[in-house]
């Protein structure tokens, strides 16, 4: 089920009103069921392995408040072998024997490995990171182990952020399943209002830029120029607007809800520079690998090659793929040159310049991480600039493209207005906002059936 | 809780009002092939001939220009044959037809749906969701809510998947008419509610699969082309057979390779085979 489809306008008022009419001992009962038919409406097999890795986590931190020495190493090294050895196993595998048919032939070996077709599970680089780090915290002493089962599973399952984040931290979500929740209707109204917000995103945004940036990417080499740039800056706002969609859904829900999610997002194509760039993009994956593996392994004092580490890391936890790899690489490299030229000069360009150059550099990375090969990328990379080339994807959406354009403006301007926007308007451009926002909704009907993009991951 | 529920449930019915006209206004455009069946029926049309290309006329060297419809409306003194014909029509739209003829006043007395095999194959990116939204709820349903039903995914959307490019003609033969058929086809289920629908009407259905070029055929894609269209014929019988109705086989009617202009589209005498064989059917299933 996703938040776009039919069955999710049926099921949500189900579930929020099923949630509040029951009596407060019985929610969170009524959340995970919920959560699993939600997760079960994809692959009902696969909640199963959601369930093996609570079940882990959930034993393992009880064991680790009474082990000590190599026994809490002992435990929390089979968390993460569990963890992230069904990671592995379903996501990184072909691309492991890939890279080792790759190491073989340059060797001169001929290495026989199978080849399975595996259905990646939708969300499970989500879920086995928010499960991870509950066991990661219980180990620090940052957070008490889950004594109640349910609880954890919940945690893990919690519907409105299971597939595509914000991946949550076991200190901010597990003690709001502990308290009652009672109904707020101006938090409800909010929620409901960021919800649909994400819908507009999603469906008359984000949708309509993938049928520009979409063609173009599937087969590059047939353009260049003009339409390889006008199909990046497409796909930068169509990543950022369907991502950000999602998030914004996942917390408008779980706040009518009556819980607090984190925010994913703070206008990233504003930031000033790659590392203030990924403090307002997938803000809970990026301080989740500055928590767990950035400052782990040193931090600041781990230099260049920790920065790189992490965001090879990074690069990988979203696809198995060369091109997210070097996509990984080059955020890393942009980092630390962005550390060394502030240690360097003190010179600083001024903000305009900062964010325009940031948003530029930002592009280049998107054609790695957009494009289906390195050659591809590669391709487009060096064919950007090439001259104006054939107007013909313009002239023949010529529509799309107005409609995408006006859709980035809305994103930036509300973006850039901010919390100016959050001030109590007067009911009757409230009402119409929400009714254009429906209208719009249900009629911007696209030829391409888009998935939010990051359920791939 | 009940206050806001009470303002979605506003916003919800406010948007639903709204919905129409916009929808009307985006999706509003003319449908002839409704007005076509309306006219038949408000006049003096007793048989709805439904057709997609294939009911096209007037090729090449054709003197006599005219269409089957027309033809067989020559053949036929006492009757009228209205043509109700879109290329790339198929047996989903046809029975909306079906529906929308047995709600009229006056329904018609026979309907002729011919089955183009190749509709039923992979090569048939044709369907038309609108026409049948707004066969089946008229238009101010049908085009209002057509839009977000698509956007929702409820309708099919009107998505052209690419054709796939062949090295040979034999290639594209075999594409278009060699596949596995089966009774349980969506289309040919729509054949069975079709026929169901002109039952409880009392509507008589003639049902034909449409000739074919086999001669063409078996020369380009091998001595098994005619049996395999022979075997996917025989499926469409066997559904007819299901809900007692005959299915008339007419792949294989039309042996001459001349009389075809293309696949399956007849020349000027292949045409008048066809509806020289209609018109003895009709005259069968229709005499008192």
């Amino acid at each position: 089920m996703t938040f776009q489809s039919p069955q999710f306008f049926v099921f949500f008022p189900c579930v929020l009103f099923l949630y509040f009419a029951s009596p407060p001992r019985f929610r969170n009962a009524i959340l995970l069921v919920a959560s699993a038919v939600f997760y079960m409406a994809w692959r009902p097999e696969y909640i199963l392995l959601i369930l093996f890795l609570v079940t882990v986590d959930y034993f393992v931190a009880l064991g680790l408040v009474r082990a000590s020495g190599t026994r809490r190493k002992l435990l929390l090294g089979f968390s993460l072998c569990s963890n992230l050895g069904l990671l592995f196993f379903y996501k990184y595998f072909a691309f492991a024997a890939d890279v080792l048919r790759l190491f073989g032939g340059v060797l001169h070996v001929r290495l026989e490995l199978p080849a399975w077709e595996i259905l990646l599970p939708v969300g499970i680089s989500f879920h086995t990171f928010q499960a991870l780090s509950y066991t990661i915290d219980v180990y620090r002493g940052e957070t008490p182990p889950e004594r109640n089962y349910f609880r954890l599973a919940l945690y893990v399952l919690f519907f409105p952020q299971l597939v595509a984040g914000p991946i949550e931290r076991s200190s901010n979500l597990l003690p709001q399943f502990r308290g009652v929740h009672d109904f707020d209707d101006a938090a409800a109204a909010s929620g409901l209002r960021l919800a649909l917000w994400g819908l507009v995103k999603k469906v008359v945004i984000a949708d309509r830029l993938a049928v520009l940036a979409e063609p173009i990417y599937a087969d590059p080499t047939h353009y260049t120029g003009l339409a390889l740039l006008a199909a990046t800056y497409a796909f930068a706002f169509q990543i950022y607007a369907d991502f950000s969609a999602y998030s914004d859904i996942a917390v408008g829900v779980a706040r009518a809800l009556g819980f607090r999610l984190m925010n994913n997002f703070d206008r990233p194509y504003f930031a000033r520079s790659p590392i203030d760039f990924w403090r307002r993009w997938h803000i809970s994956l990026s301080t989740w690998f500055r928590d767990y593996v950035y400052v782990p392994l040193g931090g600041r004092q781990g230099g260049a090659g920790v920065v790189l580490l992490t965001f090879l890391l990074s690069g990988l936890w979203h696809g198995a793929g060369w091109t997210f790899l070097m996509w990984g690489a080059y955020h890393g490299i942009l980092v630390v040159l962005t550390r060394a030229a502030g240690r360097l000069t003190a010179w600083r360009p001024a903000p305009w310049l900062s964010g325009l150059l940031t948003f530029h550099l930002m592009l280049v990375g998107w054609v790695l991480f957009r494009a289906s090969t390195a050659s591809d990328a590669f391709y487009i990379l060096s064919h950007l600039t090439a001259g104006i080339g054939s107007l013909d994807p313009f002239l023949d959406r010529q529509l799309t493209w107005f409609l995408g354009g006006l859709g980035v403006l809305a994103l930036l301007v509300v973006d850039l207005a901010g919390s100016a926007l959050e001030v109590r308007w007067p009911a009757t451009l409230r009402w119409a906002g929400y009714v254009v926002g429906c209208l719009l909704v249900l009629n911007s009907r696209m030829a391409l059936d888009v998935s939010f993009i990051y359920f791939q991951f | 809780m009940r206050r806001l529920a009470l303002r979605v449930l506003s916003l919800a019915v406010l948007v639903a009002l709204l919905q129409v006209p916009i929808g009307m206004l985006l999706d509003r455009a003319p449908f002839p092939e409704r007005d076509a069946v309306d006219e038949g029926l408000r006049g003096t049309a007793d048989i709805l001939y439904f057709g997609d290309s294939v009911l096209a006329s007037g090729y090449g060297s054709d003197l006599d220009r005219r269409s089957i419809a027309a033809m067989l409306n020559e053949q036929l003194p006492g009757h009228s044959v209205t043509l109700v014909q879109y290329a790339g029509y198929e047996l989903e739209i046809y029975r909306a037809f079906v529906e929308y003829a047995s709600r009229q006043p006056r329904r018609p007395r026979a309907v002729i749906v011919p089955i183009n095999l190749r509709s039923l194959g992979p090569g048939w990116p044709f369907s038309f969701p609108l026409d049948q939204a707004r066969l089946t709820w008229g238009d101010v349903i049908g085009l209002g809510y057509h839009r977000p039903r698509s956007t929702f995914r409820w309708t099919p959307l009107t998505r052209r998947p690419v054709p796939p490019s062949f090295p040979n003609e034999a290639d594209r033969w075999t594409y278009h008419y060699v596949f596995p058929l089966a009774e349980e086809h969506p289309r040919l289920r729509a054949l069975k509610d079709l026929i169901g629908t002109c039952r409880k009407s009392g509507i008589v259905p003639i049902v034909y699969v449409t000739p074919i070029n086999v001669a063409k055929g078996a020369r380009l894609a091998g001595s098994d082309f005619a049996a395999q269209v022979a075997r996917e014929a025989a499926v469409c019988r066997a559904v007819g057979a299901s809900v007692n109705e005959e299915v008339l086989d007419l792949s294989a009617f039309v042996p001459e390779e001349a009389d075809f202009e293309a696949v399956e589209h007849l020349l000027e005498r292949g045409r008048r085979k066809v509806a020289g064989e209609l018109a003895r059917v009709v005259r069968k299933k229709l005499s008192p």
